[in-house]
């Protein structure tokens, strides 16, 4: 039987000062996933390690983790392409550790509902007016930017937010840009005062890591990239016409 | 997680490393470009430093276009053009991701506004070749 | 529209594009000329002597295009510095490295005005 090394970072908030690493030797199978590892880990070798997982087919968003130094979703990791090498999982970087592989998302969950990500209308159209038509040309203009499951690979790959935790972040950003493009919506002015602050898209370096890693190919990177000349033409504007919209 | 929670366990905050732009290609490259606007600057600085010199008097100019002949000047402008030419290469390449170009509904696809980017390029060189470079 | 006008930097990244397109465009030839083509003696330093450059700077086109050329690039460079430090971890500073970077641009285009309009 083949088998394949993984170490794993360890933390018990209760008895560890700082985390370490254990490696444990799993059972290797061409068509393995590191997730698929790590459960087994848990089922037959060690049942005390911590980990989030969901739908094991990277559309939850939940198993994000550091793979030999890089974010990525563990249910969409072969072994085989690591193989024999030892992998290493560690939790998702620039978040706090809670235990073991688990981190702690209360910042990015804030973030996310900062942006006020839904559907904002000065009057909402009533049943009876039928639904809202949106030609394939205005579904293109955001349908990229809605595919986001908030897996927060973005965040661990950014190293503006790794230095900064005040920056609102690629996720964010990307998901207001969603509602911004969207010909149904209306509340672009109510969202650009929260991505267009310092610590929404201005901070941003264009690293572009975060749409390296995206794996949905949201491209958060392009949608703040885009938000920055919005809002530049909207400053410049209101700078030569400061009675414009609103 | 709630202050309740917090106080009971303490969550570990993992450090950044300051070396962390090493830690990938990616990262690095980022980082390269970066760096190449401080030499871009330079260049500029020497053309701020040339202007000095010309309003001091053809003496003095004359003195720095010598000092523009040394092999320290040689190679300090070979090293500014690698930058110069890597922030051009990146600035390109980053330029269709920033703006999207829309010609009424229809997107003009990023690999023509790439193209686009380096025939202007080429044509403003060139045209600057043919107003400096000859007399 | 007050809360859009709260933050500069808007300007400062405007003035950050403007100067890296302008170096992206226009920089590679300028350098290859009158920088490695001088150092090198491919291009006969004439081409940018005393007397020629003068007469080429009474024309107020060309002194507006030194003038956009050098200041923007500084003002790429200062953005772009300003913001590699603060990737590079740069936290209590960080406004003075601000007031820093782009006064070091603000100084050099009010020195390159200076001697384009004044003195030249």
């Amino acid at each position: 039987m083949n088998e394949i090394t993984i170490t794993v970072t360890r933390y018990d908030p209760e008895k560890d000062s700082q985390p370490y690493e254990q490696s444990y030797s799993v059972p290797y199978r061409e068509e393995m996933v590191v997730l698929d590892a790590i459960n087994h880990i848990k089922d037959h070798i060690d049942g005390t390690l911590s980990f989030r997982w969901s739908c094991r087919m990277g559309v939850c968003g939940s198993c994000g983790m550091t793979v030999n130094g890089v974010p990525k979703l563990t249910c969409a990791v072969f072994l085989k392409d690591y193989y024999p090498n030892e992998i290493k999982v560690a939790p998702l970087a620039n978040f706090p550790i809670i235990r073991d592989l688990v981190i702690d998302m209360s910042d990015f969950m804030d973030k996310l509902q900062e942006v006020k990500p839904w559907m904002i209308r000065d009057e909402e159209k009533p049943v009876s007016e039928g639904e809202h038509l949106q030609s394939p040309d205005q579904l293109a203009q955001f349908r990229q930017f809605s595919m986001c499951i908030n897996c927060m690979l973005c965040y661990a790959a950014c190293p503006v937010y790794g230095n900064d935790s005040s920056f609102i972040g690629p996720a964010a950003i990307a998901i207001a840009h969603r509602y911004d493009m969207d010909s149904r919506d209306q509340g672009q002015d109510q969202r650009t005062p929260i991505i267009g602050s310092h610590e929404g898209i201005w901070e941003c370096t264009f690293v572009g890591e975060c749409s390296e890693v995206c794996p949905k190919h949201v491209d958060p990177a392009a949608a703040i990239q885009r938000s920055k000349v919005q809002l530049t033409k909207d400053y410049m504007l209101s700078m030569i016409w400061p009675w414009g919209k609103s | 997680m709630n202050q309740e929670t917090l106080n009971r366990h303490p969550v570990y905050k993992q450090p950044m490393s300051a070396t962390w732009w090493l830690s990938s290609r990616n990262y690095f490259l980022f980082m390269v470009r970066e760096v190449s606007a401080l030499f871009v600057a330079l260049f500029a600085v020497s053309y701020l430093v040339g202007l000095y010199r010309l309003s001091q008097g053809e003496a003095q100019y004359t003195a720095y276009l010598e000092s523009l002949q040394t092999p320290f000047a040689g190679l300090s402008f070979v090293v500014i053009l690698v930058f110069a030419l890597y922030h051009t290469v990146t600035w390109f390449s980053l330029t269709p991701i920033v703006m999207v170009v829309r010609l009424g509904t229809r997107v003009i696809p990023p690999q023509l506004v790439l193209l686009t980017n380096y025939l202007v390029w080429l044509i403003l060189s060139g045209i600057l070749f043919c107003l400096v470079g000859t007399s | 529209m007050a809360a859009r006008l709260k933050t500069t930097d808007p300007f400062w990244w405007a003035l950050f594009s403007a100067g890296g397109t302008l170096a992206a465009f226009l920089l590679p030839a300028h350098i290859l000329i009158t920088g490695v083509g001088i150092s090198f003696g491919w291009i006969q330093p004439e081409v940018i002597g005393y007397q020629r450059l003068l007469t080429w700077l009474e024309h107020p086109l060309l002194k507006i295009y030194l003038l956009l050329l050098i200041s923007l690039s500084l003002f790429h460079w200062a953005h772009r510095f300003r913001y590699v430090l603060i990737d590079m971890g740069l936290r209590s500073i960080k406004a003075p490295v601000a007031v820093l970077c782009y006064g070091t641009a603000i100084a050099a285009t009010v020195a390159t005005l200076v001697l384009l309009f004044f003195c030249l």
